[in-house]
């Protein structure tokens, strides 16, 4: 009985963490993409996020650009996003995979092209460039660290929320 | 244009924009962020920014120097893409000017003591990154496949 109150207390935690987590990321769409070329050096781009489902998000790109190559090969990423205003960040890993079902993908491309519609220039910096056909890429979560520091004491406890 | 004037353009963007993403690879040869401010050396093609000796991302460039610095103004559609190879800096001159830097991008916050003071990651350290190649790319205003979106260095 006890172990099956902290199973379930915990997943309760999670399921905050990860809401928390997920309304996050609706209010802070751009993320750094962190890939690893043949090489074993880290590439980083800039690309817009959104929820695809649990644990799951979701970026346009194109099929020839780098972190495109690096992910097909070496599916481990990291998304990292800042947001100076609040001192707080978001660090993911997570495993990605290019979107081939139908159905998630017009899920994906409307989410994605309604986080687009919201930013400065309408044309997304994507669209400028000559890089291949688009793609939707989906990331399943494996782990990921908000780290809310506004108001928090040195060290405390509560700055982290993590699944 | 010459490489000096395209990196002084780099230099400018980061001044600019010194809020950046450092991409480091674990013992698993797994992607790491982390969102750092970071701060160009004015004679030299090296960055610096200031972490502890304890977190993720300072054990990971201590086995695999090669980093990845990615920067965006979301404002301008910009980013910079830059690779380099990350040390330890001991010299007291790095340190001043990363403090300058953190003092002076942190009024601009909503809270004046910077993140990494308030985790219990051990130990300051200024780490510096030697950049071997940088692409910034200039969105706003260009057509599609527009030539001048980049300004390149260290790739030709």
């Amino acid at each position: 009985m006890y172990l099956k109150n902290t199973f379930l207390r915990r997943w309760e935690v999670n399921k905050d963490s990860l809401f928390r987590i997920m309304q996050y990321i609706e209010h802070n769409p751009m993320a750094t993409l962190g890939t690893v070329n043949n090489d074993g050096t880290p590439h980083g781009a800039i690309v817009y996020i959104c929820g695809l489902s649990d644990a799951t998000v979701c970026f346009v790109t194109k099929n020839l650009t780098q972190k495109y190559i690096n992910l097909t090969e070496r599916p481990a990423v990291a998304l990292t996003i800042g947001n100076d205003k609040d001192s707080s960040t978001l660090q993911i890993s997570g495993q990605a995979s290019v979107v081939n079902d139908p159905k998630l993908l017009d899920v994906a491309m409307k989410k994605v092209t309604k986080v687009h519609a919201m930013m400065a220039e309408w044309l997304p910096p994507l669209a400028k460039l000559r890089a291949g056909e688009y793609a939707v890429i989906s990331v399943s979560i494996t782990h990921a660290r908000l780290g809310e520091f506004h108001g928090m004491d040195i060290g405390g406890a509560q700055i982290f929320t993590e699944i | 244009m010459s490489s000096t004037v395209k990196y002084e353009k780099i230099r400018e963007y980061v001044n600019r924009h010194p809020i950046a993403t450092i991409g480091t690879t674990n013992s698993k040869g797994e992607p790491h962020g982390a969102a750092v401010y970071i701060c160009p050396d004015e004679q030299q093609h090296v960055m610096y920014f200031l972490t502890k000796n304890e977190t993720q991302k300072y054990k990971n460039l201590l086995a695999h120097e090669a980093v990845s610095v990615t920067v965006v103004d979301p404002a301008g559609n910009s980013t910079l893409q830059a690779s380099g190879k990350a040390f330890t800096v001991q010299d007291a001159h790095a340190l001043a000017l990363i403090t300058q830097r953190m003092v002076d991008a942190n009024p601009k916050t909503s809270e004046w003591l910077p993140p990494v003071s308030k985790l219990d990651a051990g130990q300051y350290v200024v780490v510096g990154i030697t950049i071997t190649s940088a692409r910034l790319a200039e969105f706003q205003g260009m057509d599609v496949l527009e030539e001048h979106i980049f300004t390149e260095v260290g790739s030709e």
